[in-house]
């Protein structure tokens, strides 16, 4: 069965450098799929922390 | 003539002293609590639940996959489907059980002597890590050689190499459905039933950064 996603080819990855020459400052370098995976999880928080949880007068809760 | 008994003397069997102390610690309103504070209606506490949810599929999947073995989640339609049920299962568990630590990092879920909460919270997470690692390198193919040949070397560069060799199968295999889930679970059970003891950690309160930190009785 074929893979939804093409994996027969190398992984993308996300580059990039804090401070120039042969020996950068800061250097960050992650895979492509890895960096959505977090992006998600940070949006997964935020909508958990943003959106509306359903209430049901008297249910289950105590003040 | 009547025969009175002597009163019968109090048991002070270790059954009933360890009774006594688990139903002193956590009473069945405790326990099974059938409500909890009005501040738990927020999405933010429902991963901890998710990440339970998550475990009892990796285990379920898990304990099939281990009845069957390698040829059956290679070769066969339905050890496939078991196969990506167990990945899955266990994705979704380290993304719940990571937006659960946000979640409870930012509310301080230490507070009101709830360290013991968050400490075996803290080291599930860790343990869970060699779990899944462990589960790569056990898969039989490529890339679980792939995987074992470049973490060796992450082992070796720590100096643990000795004792734990990725590309021993068979270590890796044993540690993977028996020592590391055991400790996984029996990590969870602690760190759930700590937290109906102490009860679920109540927010800040608006304008008081520091309510809450010296209480040891739980929500008020």
């Amino acid at each position: 069965m074929a893979a939804v996603f093409n994996l027969n080819h190398h992984a993308s990855y996300v580059n990039f450098h804090v401070g120039g020459g042969s020996t950068p400052f800061f250097s960050f370098s992650m895979s492509l799929s890895n960096v959505i995976v977090i992006v998600v999880m940070l949006i997964v928080f935020a909508l958990a922390i943003a959106l509306p949880f359903p209430h049901h007068e008297g249910a289950g809760t105590q003040q | 003539m009547s025969v009175t008994e002597p009163p019968e003397a109090p048991s002070r069997s270790w059954t009933l002293r360890v009774r006594e102390r688990a139903v002193a610690a956590l009473p069945p309103e405790k326990l099974l609590a059938d409500k909890q504070p009005t501040y738990v209606a927020s999405w933010i506490y429902v991963f901890g639940v998710l990440s339970l949810s998550a475990l009892a599929v990796i285990i379920g999947s898990g304990t099939i996959l281990a009845l069957k073995g390698p040829g059956w989640w290679h070769f066969t339609g339905i050890g496939r489907f078991f196969n990506s049920l167990h990945l899955w299962s266990v994705e979704l568990f380290f993304l719940f059980m990571v937006i659960h630590l946000w979640g409870k990092y930012w509310m301080a879920a230490w507070r009101g002597g709830r360290s013991r909460v968050w400490i075996t919270g803290a080291v599930t997470f860790v343990v869970a890590i060699p779990c899944a690692l462990t589960g790569y390198v056990s898969q039989q193919n490529f890339d679980s050689q792939w995987i074992s040949t470049q973490a060796k070397d992450a082992m070796n560069s720590v100096g643990v190499g000795a004792f734990f060799n990725l590309l021993n199968f068979g270590q890796m295999y044993s540690y993977h459905v028996l020592l590391l889930p055991a400790a996984v679970v029996a990590l969870v059970v602690i760190h759930v039933l700590l937290v109906r003891k102490h009860g679920v950690v109540p927010p800040f309160r608006l304008g008081d950064g520091d309510e809450g930190t010296t209480s040891r009785d739980g929500p008020s």
